[in-house]
């Protein structure tokens, strides 16, 4: 890649305004299909690609990433504003970010997603230009040992978004770690708690669990409350919604940390966004001078969130365009989208067609840019979906909530799937149990289960294979660390005549 | 008098028939159809490659037909819960499936409550072989070091296999048949997974579609050492089949991963035959054919009674697979 | 939110509830067809995690029943009994989606947030300011979701009119 066709890429890109337009619609597009629940940036990148169809590539390109980065910075709307994630990467947003907005901080809470979501993005963005080849080697270095020992560091952190009570947290993470095991077996193929269904055959839908596990309880439980005080635009300043920059500094570490975590867990094929976001929430939490807080409003643990899944966007990004190997989801489709197009993503990419390598690094640049401007200027409207009254807003609420499961695949199904996680969810959520347990159970039970079969298999039936592989035994000492200080800090504060749990 | 008469009916019969022919022939050329958008259901998510097949054909529908053809994705059960909707789709022959092996694996194992006739089935669309795949520059130069690694340590060669009970694990199984030995199958969820697999080193080998293969192939990461077909692979003539190794793998018949179209029972046969000849001329045409080269599927154009033969050729296959093969 | 006694009982009856279940997945899990294979059988994992659900649940269970047989209720709370406009609309939500494919989805739409809009503010809200608001929340979805994003909605009785 010479310079001349590096900068050749680029001044491409600025030089086309129809192109521009076309990328911050598909960023606008994005942000709807990220705040709406059930609507996936997948769903929202496939729905776009036959409009692109007559452009040029990078255009075409640059317009996919655009929905794929708004679609992932979407989901903070809906988790902050009304505690609906609006995409599984979103999930953590919600543990601070709803109530930041019960404290009457909602703008600030989406001024900081919207900007941490930027960081994220920029981040992951700056080691997709320089270091991709490099860094892509970490996607084919993890194998199943590897994917193994991450998904039981996932696991191990279930206390950190427990809330008050780690036995109820752990009970709610086996509850999702049981029904992950629904469907078709990874290594036999036989059917598990299948019943016979043909639409639990692929097991049951993160999106639709979580659809119900939140919006149901969210609703029934607030739908006697008092509106809210009703929020003028006058109180919706740039000040009060952008972060200040001094501010922003303070909290580098955890920001880059974030994204740093996000980049990684997105060239990492198999895990996404949500996976990135409970990990990032979790060393946040350790790293805090006040980890007492989070869960109660703690800026920290909405930063943590949307650095890092946006994280994932330029990380996931790196697999595909080096070795075209999809990072996760909405990258397999991305890659798709080339394909049509008639590039095909790999090592000759970078050396046949170096324009428009840099045409697509330079996409991510401007959906990044204008990810960061539709929402600034977007806060205003979000924030006055606040202002709905509670009789209006809860109605529409369950609507939105069953078309937003409904909406997945188009099948009745998946509503069902809701109302059964909104049932149990409420039930739970009254006797105190967390929910964010049982997503990350149903997310990560299945990986860790599947991988550490595969990697058994791989060792001939021995489990000595962890032994000899130095990334996954890393995975494993920290997450027993973390078991262990978990276990010995309760123990701790129970000493001191806290309540018995 | 009689004369007459008879010559007066016989040229009214005359002109009836011509009449009446030339209306038969005018009615089956001008059927009503389509009219409106076509939905076709890939029962996939997107991204895979018959999603990408299916995409491909909406732009060559718009510029030949100015037909809007319209993907719904619809995945679930190993594709089972799309062809399904498919075939209890209303049979005005505007809603279509694009069904694979897979689903006919399904059939075979009686893991769906459907049969083969359930469904109209009109025409394949491509035919993905099966090639065997390692990593280049690593362990095995080609086919028959692989083998011999095989034969010397039964059990001790992984073999990755993009999910289980599948047209890929039934090709790897009788080629272990035919040497004697046994693969240590890993099976992992879908082709990419699989390649990511192969390139970290951390299977020995892979059973994969042409299409999930061929941009690592091109860029020197991945190399296919053979195809279980008879015919060898168009993109790269230069693999040797497993045929012309010495190894026989068509017990079971000549069972091809493939995708081909379908709808659900009972669709006006006039409106099938011009669903038929429509796919056929869009697939036939440059812009497509250029599409799957680029991306590495094998076209396969076959309709009436060639692709019934076909398709009922690899279901009786799959259905000896799946006594003698699968694992469950 | 709710005072502890209310969340202990609830949270009893969710232990009752997953030991229930969970034995009965449990009984799946034992009498699931075993596969002749070596290496790990599909259902041990599974069996595993259940088992360890019901002995945490039961653990749990009996001693929350320990402690509430010891402190004999001193704390003189009592049970708040779930407000009835919440358990209306627990069971409105259930029959508005039961609806859907009955009479559609627009439909049961339009019927559920015009009622359910009201009974939430029944002073406030007049049926009429409530009608307007579903129709007007319904033809938002219906043009969003339906027309933009393609999403087929079940409309048994619609359909026969178009």
């Amino acid at each position: 890649m010479t310079f001349e066709t590096v900068i050749a890429g680029i001044v491409n890109v600025f030089t086309n305004p129809a192109g521009l337009l076309w990328v911050l619609l598909g960023v606008a597009v994005g942000l709807i299909f990220g705040a709406l629940p059930g609507l996936s940036a997948t769903m929202g990148v496939a729905l776009i690609i036959p409009l692109t169809f007559s452009m040029s590539e990078v255009t075409a390109i640059g317009t996919l990433i655009g929905v794929y980065i708004g679609g992932i910075a979407g989901g903070a709307i809906s988790a902050i504003l009304i505690n609906i994630p609006g995409t599984p990467s979103s999930v953590v947003t919600s543990l601070d970010g709803y109530p930041m907005t019960k404290n009457g901080l909602a703008a600030r809470a989406l001024g900081w997603a919207t900007f941490s979501s930027g960081w994220g993005s920029i981040i992951s963005w700056l080691l997709l230009c320089t270091i991709a080849p490099l860094l892509a080697r970490i996607c084919t270095g993890f194998g199943s040992p590897e994917y193994a020992a991450l998904a039981f560091f996932g696991l191990s952190i279930i206390a950190a978004v427990s809330g008050k009570s780690v036995v109820k947290g752990l009970i709610s993470g086996l509850l999702g770690v049981t029904l992950s095991f629904v469907g078709i077996d990874p290594i036999w193929g036989d059917m598990r708690f299948t019943f016979g269904s043909v639409n639990l055959m692929s097991g049951i839908s993160t999106v639709a669990a979580l659809i119900g596990l939140y919006s149901i309880p969210q609703i029934i439980n607030s739908c006697m409350d008092k509106d809210n005080e009703k929020i003028s635009g006058k109180d919706l300043t740039i000040r009060n919604i952008v972060p200040p920059f001094r501010e922003q500094w303070k909290r580098k570490f955890n920001i880059i940390r974030s994204a740093l975590i996000g980049t990684f867990i997105g060239i990492i094929p198999a895990a996404g966004g949500n996976i990135a976001a409970f990990l990032s929430y979790d060393q946040a939490k350790r790293f805090s001078k006040e980890p007492d807080t989070f869960g109660k409003g703690n800026p920290d643990g909405v930063i943590a969130s949307e650095a890092s899944n946006n994280g994932v966007c330029g990380g996931a990004l790196i697999p595909m365009l080096t070795l075209s190997i999809p990072g996760d989801s909405v990258t397999a489709v991305l890659l798709g989208g080339l394909m049509i197009h008639g590039i095909t993503p790999g090592p000759t990419l970078f050396s046949e067609k170096p324009s428009i390598v840099s045409g697509i690094f330079t996409m991510v640049f401007v959906a990044t840019i204008f990810m960061v401007l539709l929402q600034v200027f977007g806060i205003k409207l979000f924030v006055k979906t606040l202002n709905v009254p509670v009789n209006i807003l809860n109605s529409i609420l369950v609507m939105l909530a069953l078309v937003g499961s409904y909406a997945i695949r188009g099948s009745f199904f998946d509503v069902l799937l809701t109302l059964f996680f909104g049932l149990i969810g409420f039930v739970m959520t009254r006797g105190g149990f967390p929910m964010a347990p049982i997503v990350l159970g149903l997310v990560l039970g299945s990986m860790f289960e599947g991988e550490f079969r595969r990697a058994i298999k791989l060792g001939n039936g021995s489990a000595s294979i962890f032994l000899h592989r130095p990334v996954a035994m890393f995975f494993i000492l920290v997450a027993v660390a973390v078991i262990a200080s978990t276990v010995i800090s309760r123990a701790r504060k129970s000493n001191k005549g806290e309540a018995k749990e | 008098m009689k004369k007459k008469f008879f010559m007066v009916l016989a040229l009214c019969l005359i002109a009836m028939t011509a009449v009446f022919a030339n209306g038969q022939a005018e009615s089956s050329a001008e059927v009503n159809y389509p009219t409106k958008e076509i939905t076709l259901i890939i029962p996939w998510n997107p991204g895979g490659t018959n999603d990408l097949a299916g995409r491909a054909l909406q732009p060559v529908f718009k510029s030949m037909y100015d037909v809007n053809l319209v993907i719904k994705n619809v995945p679930g059960g190993g594709s089972a819960v799309g062809i399904l909707e498919a075939a209890n789709s209303k049979n005005d022959g505007y809603t279509l499936g694009l069904a694979t092996s897979s689903y006919l694996a399904l059939l075979a194992q009686g893991l769906v409550d459907s049969t083969l006739d359930a469904t109209t089935n009109m025409l394949s669309v491509m035919e993905e072989p099966i090639v065997l795949v390692v990593k280049n520059n690593g362990k095995y130069s080609d086919a028959e070091a692989l083998i011999a690694d095989l034969k010397a340590n039964p059990g001790k060669v992984s073999c990755g296999v993009p999910g289980t009970n599948n047209v890929n694990q039934i090709y790897a199984t009788l080629l272990q048949e035919q040497v004697g030995s046994e693969f240590n199958f890993m099976p992992f969820d879908g082709g990419s997974r699989v390649v990511a697999e192969l390139i970290g080193g951390h299977v020995d080998c892979g059973v994969l579609k042409p299409s999930e293969t061929i941009a690592q192939v091109k860029g020197g990461e991945l190399k296919i050492v053979g195809v279980f077909n008879r015919e060898g692979i168009t993109i790269l003539p230069e693999v040797p089949t497993f045929e012309s190794l010495g190894y026989d793998v068509f017990r079971l018949g000549n069972i091809q991963q493939m995708a081909y179209l379908m709808g659900p029972k009972n669709i006006d046969p006039k409106v099938e035959a011009k669903i038929v000849e429509m796919f056929t001329n869009v697939i036939n045409s440059d812009e497509y054919k250029e599409f799957a080269a680029g991306v590495g599927i094998q076209l396969n154009v076959l309709s009436g009674d060639d692709f019934d033969a076909y398709i009922t050729d690899i279901y009786n296959g799959l259905e000896k697979a799946s006594k003698e093969i699968f694992t469950n | 939110m709710a005072n502890e006694k209310t969340e202990k009982t609830y949270e009893n009856f969710v232990y009752v509830l997953f030991i229930c279940v969970f034995s009965y997945l449990f009984k799946v899990a034992m009498s699931a067809k075993s596969l002749k294979v070596n290496g790990m059988k599909s259902m041990t994992f599974p069996k595993g995690i259940i088992a360890v659900m019901i002995i945490l649940c039961a653990a749990k269970l009996i001693s929350n029943i320990i402690q509430a047989v010891r402190q004999h209720n001193e704390s003189g709370e009592s049970f708040e009994r779930l407000h009835p406009i919440k358990l209306l609309t627990l069971a409105l939500i259930i029959v508005y989606a039961a609806l859907w494919n009955v009479t559609g989805f627009a439909i049961s739409s339009l019927l559920f947030i015009t009622v359910e809009a009201k009974i939430l503010r029944w002073k406030d809200c007049s049926w009429l300011k409530a009608f307007a608001v579903s129709v007007g929340a319904t033809a938002a979805i219906y043009l969003i979701f339906g027309f933009l994003f393609s999403v087929d909605f079940p409309e048994p009785l619609l359909s026969m009119l178009f």
